[in-house]
């Protein structure tokens, strides 16, 4: 099985230029230099790249909004999304530390298909060894000429920069690590203008996600055609990085074809740990719903899993087992939700604590009927389109499905005082 | 106009080597204020947080006011306006690493250090605080220690662990 | 124009607006809290949520914010559905998890807007169990007071403070259910706007504190409307009284001038109303005297020459009587002797050219300042000048296919498209600092610049023998000529009227694309410049006049700063002196009459536009005060002179009008109009306020034809759209905001032209101004000092407030560190100058052209130099001296403003009768 992302990956002794350039790397963003930016742009319209990110949309059409030509803006920006503080997700994590210069030159391409001549790639600080790694990949690239002026001799020049933030979820919104970016508060940004015609510092810039851009030299190299292959069941294409957590015997992530189930990387991780059965789970994240034991044969891939009811998101499965409370677990994610508020809107800021208050009441056994109710309203409060940025939205999605899912367990709470999973 | 009897000077509160540090960071963007993130991170590392003045200071080199800089390093997380101990311990308390009971260790911590989360030590030794996830789920439980992270915790490997703190450089 | 249905009913609303500006048009009442008409949109708090369908067979629709959504041809929107309106009472809900329902202890309580909206949404019990957040408050400085856990993070304040008010001590910290808006640590807001926080704030987080000394509800008091004092634009407020008292200034809305904000020179410099230091009593040589004494009597009738003397503090009607009783021949503006030059030229100036509004100056595409700190001498021009700058980024915005008014977006793109500020002049400030092109230079320099730029412009300009365009006025003229609303901005400060005539040479080289603004420095400066188009007394001319011949002066004193270096040169020579004495005043003068201050009678100004502004009296006079007009109309008749004959204010408005012809019928009212009450229907202790002295109610004080009434008999305010608002007021509507009910648009994009009567509307014709050698006279040896003004200190009448005279500065001497360097001085050293005896402390700016001081004067104190070669600077002990007199004095303030809190309380347990017809 072809695993373009990962087949040279090593955590321990990730390949240094050489290494990778030995294993082909550097081709693609060769390739991409002998092409004008508009023909790489739709190389990737054609391989059908969609953001793995978290919303699924596809990369060459986003690319395609920024303003090209003579009469663009001098100034434009690539922004590398490695926020990845989503509870249930380390995939980007694992790309940066086994392999930082596949980052590095999906960077480079992304950044010449929209003629940006300035890229920041927005690191998460508590992941210190990836900024370690990348920062040595990136000087190790500015010495061979790969960034800096003139690249090449193709006239192309590119500035590439480290940003490690300070640790705040909603930075991994795209408008909101703009803001963070120019070291303001991350409060995400109202839209339109969309950052690809007004983005940072009022520039054209295009945010993608770092699995996202991880998949461009592969794409660079061997064209959109064998990317859709990758995956030649599925509707969706190219390879995804799926990850498993929670009370699995083996947790971890694993390169597959995009539209694998969720069985298969369950299986891959061998099962529930002893002991343990399924009862649910989340698909993508912290933010996507809950779904059930018999969902797990549905292909992982983002229309599917939404007409389940949920959504790919990132892609990093959590596992609920039976010992463990679905209602402690739900108050476990709005928590952190309720934490990560920018404090921006309402719904968000004054609404996810409400929540959690009432979550937790019944937890403790001191919640009541009229708890539920008001839990399903304050799902209504949050919803699309009455919050500013998709966060709470987020935030519901788990609390709505557990509702629904897990209402048995909620009831006991309610009926016998206390939390059945804790006697 | 204000007479500014004092006016303020950067080299009292900050190093050479700190503001050099800075002064590289604000090359990196369009705006000298962009840079205050990592600034902030920058004075961070000298005595574990950053209290009033390096703040001003830091925002004076910066070019913003002091208030504008104290709502930015009071937005991330990672950024101290208090003290801290000389270890500064945050325990991840997601949901995976829920999951793997890290609430039990988290009791076990409290415990052994005799302190609630968000307290640090009367011998200003350990600051214990919660984290949001850690990107460690996969080996859970996880925290994250004086900017290192630390997985697949259990209470016997803390055990050891704040044994060695105390063993080690601090006595 | 652009039909939309909201509720299924059809409605025409202007383009361009957001729908939440279009229902507040229509009058429908839709709640809000982050949004602010002046303020733009940001869609944080998500009050005005409505549903929006998209056809006629939709059903379900989805929710939207108003605020953010631009009104379209066709639109379909419901406000009252279950959906929206269930979710508009969720989002009151969560904003009150943890405020704390003070409102019986909150000033806020019964003009906040967060009670308003809770009521509307119908939200009335509380959900929320949990425990609340509490926060820790700040010391703000004396004049607003901060309650933090009364917010409910709307981001108003900071929005206003920073974005709007260019203010950077203010922010937002912390986030989630945390966020904590104040300062750094504990210190005096240093935003000259920080006071419109109390009105900015929905709630009572930021309230004023020295309202609060002497606090009663918005629904006890009665309101006037009223006129602000402190300088030539002469913003709009509202005046409310109580128990005979006036408690407090608020912003009237004006759509030309003020808008929505004042500055807290005018918000809080009106309380030298409640001064100790009032004159209260008819004095003769110092001792109290009655009006009938015969001594008193024969002095006033005295029949030898008069000479009146009158203020740019006082109003129209007070100086034209005194230029009547006195023939304008013995008439003197009271003014030093750089003034009456400037005061022509302002006026020549004004004939010719309109000047532009606030609001207009808010459309301007390019600013020119020329040697004029606006930030200080008239602070509200400042403020609008600052969203001038925004104007580029607007079009910015729009030209992304998003509106003006998304607040988020102009901001973001604003570093890119700065709208041009072009600078010339001296000093440090907010506008200076974000300025484009820069010069640094004295008054002569930039007059003589400004000259050589109209010379850029125009062929036809005329241009000074001497000097070169420097490269400043080459960039500022391509600016110019490239603008399409250029502004032109200058004034007095300076003190020199070559820099109005290189204004209007600029404006007259540019047409009539650009608008001109020149501030002058008091509220009434304009006012004179119109009486004295027919002659006037300079100060030398009266100092010659009273070294020739025994000479009587009559002064009209309002603590105006160059009436009281006339003072007290002059009284010393006069055969005798009357003084019209609003506050005490040291120095000798054989007769004192009370005046009747601005907030107890009716008075007349013109502002630097040359508009003509009334305002009504909102508490009743105490003691032996009488409006200036009334007691030169006594004196008239007892020297038999020409104003005997009226009898009242009408009477002097209409001879007044007479002689200025396009004043025309500024002050007629419709007789048959009735009079709007003061009280609003609210006023609730009405029958009770003199229960312990009586519990007969009296019949209410009337004054005779008055427009307005001091009770509650009258027109309610809401049912008389065509006289001035006392205070505003609505159903439902209790708070600052309801002033949208009485508005045809809540600020919609266009403007209407400018309709208030000008007294200087003739623009007959223009002229080019040719420069004069002697404006660029530089005989003096040594360093030039040149005027730098301060908000607060720089005007007498707000000094006497006790909060402004906490915050004034002292004296100051700026240099720039290298001229420090040399004369081995360093800052925050106390210097004199020369001889002079008033201690300077020296500051060090880049902002002082060379050769040149910037001096800052208390109005208070006086340096009489304008240039100097010396310096002395204060030892150790000397330093300590100052330093101990500043506290002393400072000791003083608190002291006064305790004791007049104590007497002000005092006596409103005692509510003096007199205040009650019949009783008296
Ligand atoms: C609250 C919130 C947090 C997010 N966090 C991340 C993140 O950590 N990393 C990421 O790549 N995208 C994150 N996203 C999605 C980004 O906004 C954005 O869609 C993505 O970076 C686009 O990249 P893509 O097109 O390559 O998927 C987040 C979105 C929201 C609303
Ligand atoms: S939903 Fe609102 S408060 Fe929450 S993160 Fe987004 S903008 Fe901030
Ligand atoms: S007023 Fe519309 S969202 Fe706040």
């Amino acid at each position: 099985m072809d695993k373009p992302m990962t087949a040279h990956l090593d955590t321990q002794n990730p390949q240094d230029l050489a290494g990778y350039r030995d294993t082909g790397g550097y081709m693609g963003f060769a390739r991409a230099l002998d092409m004008t930016p508009a023909e790489v742009q739709q190389q990737v319209k054609d391989a059908n790249l969609r953001g793995r990110g978290g919303a699924g949309f596809p990369t060459g059409m986003k690319w395609g909004f920024v303003p090209m030509g003579q009469d663009a803006p001098k100034r434009k920006y690539l922004v590398c999304n490695a926020d990845e503080m989503e509870p249930g997700t380390f995939k980007d994590r694992w790309l940066m530390e086994g392999a930082p210069h596949l980052l590095i030159e999906g960077m480079m391409i992304a950044a010449y298909a929209i003629g940006a001549s300035r890229a920041y790639l927005f690191l998460r600080g508590e992941y210190r060894l990836c900024a370690r790694r990348l920062e040595q990949a990136i000087r190790e690239a500015e010495e061979a000429g790969l960034l800096g002026k003139d690249i090449q001799g193709s006239g192309y020049s590119l500035e590439l920069h480290l940003h490690t933030s300070a640790g705040r979820y909603i930075c991994g919104e795209e408008t909101a690590l703009l803001n963070a970016l120019e070291g303001k508060r991350a409060h995400p940004r109202s839209k339109p203008p969309f950052p690809q015609i007004a983005g940072l510092f009022g520039q054209p810039t295009i945010v993608n996600n770092a699995e996202t851009l991880c998949n461009l030299p592969g794409i660079l190299r061997r064209g959109p055609a064998w990317f859709r292959d990758l995956a030649a069941d599925s509707d969706d294409a190219g390879t995804k990085i799926y990850g498993i957590s929670g009370r699995v015997r083996q947790a971890g992530l694993w390169e597959l074809p995009m539209g694998a189930t969720a069985r298969q990387i369950l299986d891959l991780a061998g099962g529930m740990q002893d002991g343990l059965k399924l009862r649910g789970w989340l698909p993508g994240g912290a933010s996507t719903d809950f779904l059930l034991p018999e969902h797990l044969d549905i292909p992982m891939e983002y229309d599917a899993i939404a007409k389940a009811g949920s959504r790919l998101g990132t892609g990093g499965i959590i596992a609920l087992d039976d010992q463990h409370c679905p209602v402690g677990m739900v108050l476990n994610l709005i928590q952190f939700f309720a934490q990560e508020s920018c404090g921006w809107c309402t719904p968000c800021r004054d609404g996810l604590p409400w929540a959690a208050e009432i979550l937790s009441r019944i937890e403790t056994g001191k919640g009541c009927q009229e708890d539920l109710d008001e839990l399903s309203k304050l799902c209504d409060f949050m919803w699309m389109g009455k919050t500013f940025c998709a966060l709470a939205p987020g935030a519901v999605e788990p609390m709505r499905s557990g509702l629904k899912y897990f209402a048995d367990d909620f009831q006991q709470h309610i009926d016998k005082g206390c939390c059945p999973y804790r006697q | 106009m204000k007479i500014a009897i004092r006016t303020l000077d950067h080299t009292e509160h900050l190093s050479q080597e700190e503001i050099q540090a800075i002064e590289a960071a604000c090359a990196h963007y369009e705006q000298r204020p962009a840079a205050a993130i990592d600034a902030l991170m920058i004075v961070q590392r000298r005595q574990g947080w950053v209290d009033d003045s390096r703040l001003e200071a830091v925002a004076g080199l910066l070019g913003m006011s002091s208030a504008e800089l104290e709502g930015i390093a009071t937005f991330y997380n990672h950024i101290y306006r208090q003290p801290v101990g000389r270890h500064v311990l945050h325990l991840c308390n997601s949901i995976s690493c829920w999951l793997c009971d890290v609430d039990k260790l988290a009791d076990h911590l409290r415990e052994r250090l005799q302190l609630e989360f968000g307290q640090t030590s009367a011998d200003g030794r350990i600051t214990l605080l919660p984290n949001v996830c850690l990107g460690c789920c996969d080996k859970a439980p996880a925290m994250m220690l004086d900017g290192e992270l630390i997985e697949n915790l259990s209470a016997e490997k803390l055990d050891e662990i704040l044994a060695s703190l105390e063993g080690g450089e601090d006595g | 124009m652009v039909q939309i249905f909201i509720d299924k009913q059809a409605y025409e609303v202007s383009e361009g607006q957001n729908l939440l500006q279009a229902c507040l048009s229509l009058k429908l009442n839709l709640p809000y809290f982050c949004w602010h008409p002046a303020m733009g949109s940001v869609g944080a708090c998500r009050q005005c949520a409505v549903t929006q369908y998209k056809d006629e067979a939709d059903t379900r629709g989805k929710m939207i914010v108003a605020c953010m959504t631009p009104v379209e041809e066709g639109m379909r929107v419901s406000l009252n559905g279950p959906d929206e309106t269930h979710f508009r009472e969720q989002v009151i809900a969560a904003l009150m998890t943890h405020h704390p329902h003070d409102c019986p202890v909150c000033a806020e309580g019964g003009e906040c807007h967060l009670q308003d909206m809770t009521v509307m949404t119908g939200h009335y019990a509380r959900q929320f169990k949990g425990r609340k957040t509490s926060f820790n408050n700040q010391y703000l400085g004396p004049l607003i007071k901060h309650e933090m856990n009364r917010c409910i993070t709307c981001f108003r304040c900071v929005r206003f403070y920073r974005d709007y008010a260019g203010g950077d001590d203010l922010s937002a910290q912390a986030s989630k259910n945390h966020l904590y808006f104040g300062r750094q640590s504990d210190g005096v807001l240093e935003s000259e706007f920080a006071g419109n926080l109390v009105e900015v704030c929905p709630t009572g987080v930021f309230t004023d504190k020295p309202f609060g000394d002497h606090y009663s509800r918005k629904w006890d008091m009665q309101a006037a409307p009223s006129i602000c004092q402190h300088c030539s634009v002469g913003c709009n407020i509202s005046l409310s009284e109580r128990y005979g008292s006036v408690r407090r200034a608020t912003n009237r809305f004006d759509a030309h001038l003020n808008g929505y904000f004042l500055c807290d020179r005018g918000r809080y410099g009106f309380d030298f109303v409640n001064s100790p230091a009032r004159c209260q009593q008819i004095r003769l040589r110092g001792k109290p005297a009655r009006w009938q004494d015969e001594q008193l009597q024969d002095m006033l009738g005295s029949s030898g020459r008069w000479i009146g003397v009158g203020s740019s503090h006082a109003s129209l009607e007070d100086n034209f009587a005194l230029q009547q009783l006195v023939g304008a021949e013995n008439f003197c503006p009271g003014l030093d002797d750089a003034q009456p030059a400037l005061m022509k030229l302002h006026g020549e100036i004004l004939q010719q050219y309109p000047m532009a509004s606030l609001a207009e100056m808010e459309q301007a595409d390019a600013v020119l300042i020329l040697g004029e700190d606006i930030n200080r001498s008239a602070p509200r021009m400042a403020l609008a000048v600052r969203q001038a700058l925004l104007n580029k980024a607007r079009d910015k915005v729009e030209s992304l296919k998003v509106p003006r008014w998304q607040d988020a977006a102009v901001r973001q793109v604003l570093p890119d498209n700065p709208v041009p500020l072009i600078w010339f002049g001296y000093g440090e400030s907010e506008l200076q600092s974000r300025a484009l092109v820069q010069c640094l230079c004295d008054d002569q320099e930039a007059a003589r610049q400004g000259f050589l730029l109209a010379g850029l412009l125009s062929e036809e300009a005329p241009v000074p023998q001497t000097g070169q365009a420097s490269q400043q006025s080459s960039q500022a003229a391509e600016i110019l000529k490239n603008a399409r609303n250029p502004l032109l901005i200058g004034g007095w400060s300076a003190g020199n009227p070559a820099l109005l005539a290189a204004l209007a040479n600029i404006r007259k080289a540019l047409g009539d694309k650009a608008r001109l603004a020149i501030a002058a420095p008091e509220m009434n400066s304009v006012g004179l410049s119109l009486l004295i188009q027919s002659g006037y007394l300079t100060q030398g001319a009266v100092k010659e006049a009273l070294e020739q011949e025994p000479v009587n002066l009559l002064v009209l004193d309002h603590q105006s700063q160059a009436s009281q270096s006339v003072l007290t040169l002059l009284v010393k020579k006069a055969r005798q002196t009357v003084r019209l004495g609003l506050l005490e005043q040291e120095g000798s003068q054989d007769a004192l009459l009370p005046v009747a201050a601005f907030s107890e009678c009716s008075g007349s100004a013109i502002n630097y536009q040359g508009r003509v502004q009334s305002w009504q009296p909102a508490s009743k006079m105490t003691g032996d005060c009488m409006p200036g007009w009334q007691w030169l109309v006594h004196l008239a008749r007892m020297q038999q002179r020409p104003l005997a004959d009226v009898e009242d204010l009408g009477q002097l408005r209409h001879k007044l009008a007479q002689c200025h012809g396009q004043l025309g019928d500024v002050w007629r009212t419709d007789p048959h109009q009735p009079a709007v009450a003061q009280q609003p229907p609210r006023y609730s202790g009405r029958t009770a306020m003199l229960a312990n002295q009586t519990v007969h109610e009296p019949k209410p004080y009337q004054e005779p034809q008055a427009p307005y009434r001091q009770s509650m008999e009258g027109v309610d305010t809401r049912k008389c759209p065509t006289r001035p608002m006392p205070y505003s007021w609505w159903p439902g509507w209790n708070s600052n905001q309801s002033v949208h009910k009485f508005q045809d648009e809540y600020r919609g994009p266009a403007l209407p032209g400018q309709t208030r009567s000008v007294a200087f509307a003739h623009f007959e014709s223009s002229c080019w101004f040719k420069w004069r050698p002697q404006w660029s006279d530089r005989e003096q040896v040594g360093y030039r000092i040149l005027p730098l003004k301060q908000i607060f200190g720089s005007d007498g009448l707000s000094l006497k407030a006790p909060a402004i005279e906490e915050l004034h500065e002292r004296a100051q001497l700026w240099m720039t560190p290298q001229l420090a360097d040399k004369l081995g001085m360093q800052a925050g050293q106390w210097v004199q100058c020369d001889d002079q005896p008033l201690w300077m402390q020296a500051g060090l700016s880049e902002q002082v052209p060379e050769g040149c001081l910037l001096a800052y004067v208390p109005a208070d104190e006086a340096l009489p130099v304008t240039s100097c070669e010396r310096f002395a600077v204060a030892d150790l002990q000397q330093a300590e001296a100052i330093e101990q007199q500043h506290q002393g004095r400072m000791e003083g303030v608190r002291e006064r403003r305790q004791t007049r809190q104590s007497w002000l309380l005092h006596q409103d347990e005692f509510i003096p009768i007199r205040f009650v017809e019949g009783l008296n």
